[in-house]
């Protein structure tokens, strides 16, 4: 690879310049500060990226003129022409052109990195640029140091690795130490590890406890058996006693109903059969009696029937009896309709009216009084009148003209009474007033016996309804002879019937009575017979001794009732107390029952002691069986050990970063080595005109080996053997033997920046020899501010 | 008709492995109860299915099965079981044959237990059917004998004949009592119930030989559902079928071109799961840069453990970096990394970097093939950085 051409857009003091590098060895001229490493730096900013950031150090070569910062370089590779153009500082851009073709790479980083490769960066600097400072620091070295960085400069990435790997060491160093009682944090883990696996035995211990809470807990529960066993039986017999003592009072009862029953003399029983039959007799008994009294009521009014007027039923009767009221009215009517019209026929006008009092007073005072007195009164007004006074005259004729009128209306009253009475006078009629006064009531009773017949003839048609004799409808039409003859015509045929009937009913009901009487003497000769045979002779007496019965039977009963509530089994044993200890008996009772009540709070009380051992106990195993005892803990040292592996994997793998990175790059002599010795060794015998013929490596030092003038014996020297300028000229040889041989396909360009300047003259012309047919095989860019190297095709950087 | 569950290696008690101490609560109680859980729930199937027998062909327990946890439940279960009707047909495999001695002896009396020799014994299904178990326990952490050959061929005179082994496939003389199918299937069986593999398989069908697999996943390695073969006879032959038991499941998920550390959250938050989980998540195609940078630094798992909520179904326990690419050789390296790597785990015990302070476990661990493949995979990622820290 050429670098044929540079042009810096903007990049330090450079703005705007091409710089063409047609030569493979280019001398690039200019005194200090004439801008000799801003070009080298461009260059290589554009093969690897500007530097950034402001780390100390680093020049950012911000161009002075403010044109944009950047440019391209042109380079001829053996797959063509390109240009590589890095523009912009902190963001900047690569575009790589084919100039064969005008086309821009797809991935110009890339491409890039595959034009150098497998070298990198850090390689290119290294090998292919180097400057005065390198070369001056050389002197400064101790021996190993040199052959340290010659080493690293043989194999420039491995230094680059085992540097990281020094790192990856030391980070798992942090996690790691060797030694013994390390805080760090795999020596901790380790520990708390161990700590757990201490616990191991006490958790197996916890199984030989489980175990023998397992065979302790069969013997507890044993015993807890035995004890329930026992309380249970205890239960009983307490619950026995209990119920005894309960049963006591009753007991005491049944004895005493027991003495009151046996006091009593033993009656001969009255069978129930037997008070039923003497039940049924009385019954019977009394029901005969009520029929012969019936019978004998019923005999008694069919006798008196016979022997008075047939009776009638009773319709018949009212039928009758409505009838005759209405024919008896109908015959008073008609006496008393002819004692009337007798009467009245003595009178021309018919029945006069009788006199009232003030006509009969009249009468009875005669009007010739009045007349007379009228007269004398008259006369003597006019006596009076002529004689002695007028006025009293006067009074005198007006008493005589009253006097005098009223004896003329008592005159015509009295012509009106004539008149009536007709054919009597005055005083035959004043002796018939009695007379007229009766006709006169007479007619009035008359008039009650008309509305008295009307209510006669209503009643008996209402009756013959009643009785449903006649239909009411047809019986409206009659007129009252109509009635009264239907009437008399339906009585005349229902009497004749009755009679004989009511004989032979009562024939019937003689017999009856016979048949009764009979019946009651047997009844009655029964129940004497069964009464005698209990020795009493009235039914009272009878039910009495079977009452009494009755109460013996109950009081038996109720003792028997108590009896059965006891039980026998109780009540013999109750018995037997009884008969033993009498009137103690219940003292001993409770005293018994006080007894197993303690023995009961006992035999609990050891329950509750041994269910509380083996509660404690199944509490422990429960503890044993759910905390996972071993197995948890194994659980625990599992998840450890799984976590030891892999923090320790992780351990090892850092402490063996280093092991790897010498094993690939320090385990053998290879090839390359070997060639970059042996070209180094090449440059070396130019370089010292053939003092110094062989380089070889060793265990990972470098040694020399000199060629002796005066006869073939060769010596070899250690680095640190050789003197100072021969070190400089061997790290030389090294380093352009691993240009030249490194990237053999594409030999890179070199960048020499100054680095001849501790070099002797001798050396120093030897050197750019050397260097000058190094760049017939690849470019060099040599930058220098010796003028002699300013010749016709250097770059002299003063001219830009 | 018999019916049966065939239950191999049980692991009772047994921790579960590759998790860490830094499990959230929830997964912690989850993980000491799986065992014990899945143990409940095999006596509760057996009891619904009033199945004849339960068949624990080895490997019952974790050790010799010295806690009270463990002694209580299987005492509790096997007790359940007895009420139900149902017997226990049991041998000791390579982990709890220590058990022989001690705690069979607390068991209730419908457990038979083989002796350490091949044993058959007839038992009686609920409708009367005879059937013959044949089987062993072993007598020490390995049997190198040739049990198989003191199985008896078929005894004719009785309904079936069902073999209990715990061993695998092999040569004869290797350490876990090594057989052939060829032979077992001369033996006219009826049912082989296989322990000691867990990984469920059906060796061999009409008659079938299998592995139930254990009843809970034990670590990253033992995904999906874990749990018992309930085995009945069809007509045709005595037929397993799966009971998924385990209440906790170990899964493994592929995941592919995540974009970023968010997008993979994002991803992984997508993914349902049916029962409590924890899962190891392999990462392949591109990785991004930062997630390779944290996992280089052992943060990744942490990270994405912090991205997911604690409370939920699943908790990663695992991350793995697929290496699609390899290491580049650097430049005048003598070889690349990763033979780097290799060269430098083989050249070298690494217990040499490890004092007598790191526990025995850990140290036996990368002596271990799986050990150095664990470093080996850490340098890898470390390398993965190109040496820029």
């Amino acid at each position: 690879m050429r670098i044929e051409s540079i042009h810096i857009s903007g990049f330090g003091k450079w703005s705007d310049v091409t710089f063409d590098f047609n030569d493979q060895w280019q001398v690039v001229f200019g005194p200090n500060e004439a801008g000799k490493t801003t070009v080298k730096a461009f260059i290589l900013g554009v093969l690897f990226g500007f530097p950034k950031g402001r780390k100390a150090g680093n020049q950012l070569y911000v161009p002075r003129s403010g044109a944009q910062y950047g440019g391209s370089l042109v380079l001829s590779t053996k797959k063509g022409r390109y240009r590589v153009e890095r523009l912009g500082r902190t963001k900047s851009t690569l575009t790589v052109t084919a100039l064969d073709t005008g086309l821009e790479m797809p991935n110009p980083e890339k491409w890039l990195a595959d034009l150098i490769a497998p070298l990198e960066e850090s390689d290119f600097r290294q090998v292919y640029s180097f400057d005065e400072s390198e070369l001056g620091a050389v002197a400064e070295l101790t021996a190993d140091d040199f052959d340290q960085v010659l080493l690293s400069y043989t194999r420039p990435q491995a230094q680059r690795f085992l540097k990281w790997a020094g790192d990856r060491e030391e980070e798992g160093q942090a996690l790691f130490a060797q030694g013994k009682n390390g805080k760090r944090p795999l020596n901790l883990a380790n520990r708390e590890y161990q700590k757990l696996l201490a616990e191991r035995p006490a958790e197996q211990e916890k199984y030989s406890r489980y175990q023998e809470l397992l065979a302790n807990q069969e013997a507890l529960d044993e015993e807890l058996n035995r004890s329930r066993t026992k309380e249970q039986s205890l239960l009983k017999k307490l619950s026995d006693q209990e119920s005894l003592t309960k049963a006591w009072p009753l007991f005491e009862q049944a004895v005493k109903l027991k003495a009151d029953a046996g006091s009593k003399k033993v009656n001969q029983q009255v069978q129930l059969e037997t008070v039923q039959e003497v039940q049924r007799l009385e019954q019977t008994g009394n029901w005969l009696f009520e029929q012969q009294q019936a019978n004998q009521k019923e005999i008694d009014k069919l006798r008196a029937l016979l022997a008075q007027p047939q009776e009638k039923d009773q319709g018949q009767v009212m039928v009758n009896d409505s009838l005759n009221q209405l024919l008896n009215i109908q015959i008073k009517k008609q006496g008393l309709v002819q004692q009337l019209t007798n009467f009245a026929a003595q009178f021309d006008h018919g029945l006069p009216k009788a006199l009232s009092k003030r006509e009969q007073s009249e009468l009875a005072s005669s009007s010739v009084m009045t007349t007379t007195l009228g007269g004398i009164a008259l006369v003597l007004a006019i006596v009076i009148v002529a004689v002695v006074s007028a006025p009293l005259g006067l009074g005198i004729g007006i008493v005589a003209a009253i006097l005098l009128a009223k004896a003329y209306r008592d005159f015509q009253a009295r012509q009106l009474i004539a008149e009536r009475y007709q054919p009597f006078n005055m005083a035959e009629a004043i002796e018939k007033q009695e007379a007229v006064a009766l006709a006169w009531q007479q007619q009035a009773q008359l008039q009650s016996l008309d509305q008295e017949a009307e209510l006669a003839k209503k009643q008996l048609a209402d009756n013959l309804v009643h009785y449903q004799i006649v239909d009411g409808e047809k019986l409206a039409t009659w007129s009252t002879e109509q009635l009264v003859d239907w009437t008399r015509k339906w009585l005349q045929s229902q009497e004749s019937t009755d009679t004989e009937s009511t004989s032979r009913r009562l024939n019937e009901l003689l017999t009856t009575g016979q048949t009764l009487a009979k019946k009651i003497d047997d009844q009655k000769q029964a129940l004497s017979q069964i009464l005698s045979e209990y020795g009493v002779r009235e039914l009272k007496d009878f039910y009495q001794l079977v009452n009494e019965e009755k109460a013996d039977e109950a009081t038996r009963e109720k003792g028997q009732l108590i009896h059965e509530q006891l039980g026998q089994e109780r009540y013999e044993q109750l018995l037997s107390l009884f008969q033993e200890h009498g009137a103690e008996s219940f003292a001993r009772l409770e005293d018994e029952l006080k007894r197993l009540r303690q023995d009961l709070q006992a035999i609990r009380e050891d329950e509750r002691g041994q269910q509380q051992q083996l509660a404690n106990q199944q509490s422990e195993m429960k503890q044993l069986t759910a905390d996972g005892g071993l197995a948890q803990l194994e659980q625990k040292l599992a998840n450890q050990e799984s976590d030891l592996k892999a923090d320790y994997t992780r351990y090892l793998a850092k402490v063996l970063a280093k092991s790897v990175v010498n094993q690939a790059f320090l385990g053998q002599e290879d090839s390359l080595s070997k060639k970059v010795l042996e070209q180094a060794s090449a440059y070396m015998a130019q370089l010292t005109k053939g003092r110094y013929q062989e380089l070889e490596l060793e265990k990972g030092r470098l040694f020399s080996t000199e060629d002796s003038n005066e006869s073939d014996s060769k010596r070899t020297f250690q680095t640190a053997e050789l003197s100072s300028g021969t070190r400089d000229l061997l790290f030389l040889s090294l380093r352009l033997a691993l240009a030249s041989t490194l990237h053999a396909e594409e030999p890179l360009p070199i960048l020499i920046d100054d680095a001849l300047v501790h070099l002797d003259e001798e050396r120093r012309e030897a050197t750019l020899a050397l260097l000058q047919e190094v760049a017939l095989d690849q470019q060099i860019l040599f930058w220098t501010f010796d003028e002699k190297l300013n010749t016709g095709q250097a770059i002299n950087l003063l001219e830009y | 008709m018999l019916s049966f569950i065939h239950a191999g290696d049980v692991h009772l008690g047994n921790p579960f492995t590759g998790l860490s101490k830094n499990l959230p609560k929830a997964f912690q109680d989850a993980v000491a109860d799986a065992g014990y859980v899945a143990f409940d729930r095999l006596i509760q199937e057996a009891i619904q299915q009033q199945v004849d027998f339960v068949l624990f062909p080895g490997d019952l327990m974790h050790g010799a099965g010295q806690t009270a946890r463990l002694q209580a439940t299987l005492v509790k279960g096997f007790l359940a079981l007895k009420e139900a009707g149902i017997q226990v047909v049991l041998s000791f495999g390579n982990h709890d044959y220590q058990a022989y001695e001690g705690v069979k002896n607390a068991w209730p009396d419908n457990v038979y237990v083989f002796g350490q020799e091949v044993q058959e014994k007839i038992l009686m299904t609920r409708t009367g059917e005879r059937v013959a178990f044949v089987g062993f326990s072993y007598r020490d952490r390995s049997e190198r004998r040739d049990r198989l050959v003191d199985f008896p061929v078929r005894n004719e005179s009785i309904d079936y004949e069902v073999g209990l082994y715990h061993g695998a496939v092999g040569q004869v003389g290797d350490d876990y009592a090594a057989f052939s199918i060829e032979e077992m299937l001369q033996k006219n069986y009826d049912y082989w119930a296989l322990g000691h593999i867990h990984i469920r398989e059906v060796l061999h069908e009409h008659p079938v030989i299998a592995y139930s697999g254990n009843l809970q996943g034990l670590n990253r390695k033992e995904t999906g559902p874990k749990g018992a073969l309930l085995v009945r006879d069809s007509g045709q032959g005595l037929e397993p079928t799966f009971l998924s038991l385990a209440p906790v499941r170990f899964e493994t998920l592929e995941m592919t071109d995540c974009r970023s550390f968010l997008d993979f959250i994002g991803q992984l938050k997508q993914v349902e799961f049916d029962s409590t989980t924890l899962l190891s998540i392999e990462l392949n195609g591109d990785i991004p840069a930062e997630m390779q940078a944290d996992q280089a630094d052992g943060r990744l798992l942490d990270k994405v453990q912090l991205a997911l909520p604690e409370s939920g179904k699943v908790w990663p326990i695992h991350i793995a970096l697929s290496h699609k690419q390899k290491l580049v050789k650097p430049a005048f390296a003598q070889m690349d990394f990763d033979q780097a790597i290799r060269q430098t785990i083989e050249g070298q015990p690494l217990t040499a970097n490890l004092s007598d302070e790191v526990p025995l476990p850990i140290r036996d661990y990368f002596t271990s093939k799986e050990g150095q493949q664990a470093v080996q995979e850490a340098l890898e990622e470390l390398f993965s950085e190109g040496g820029e820290s």
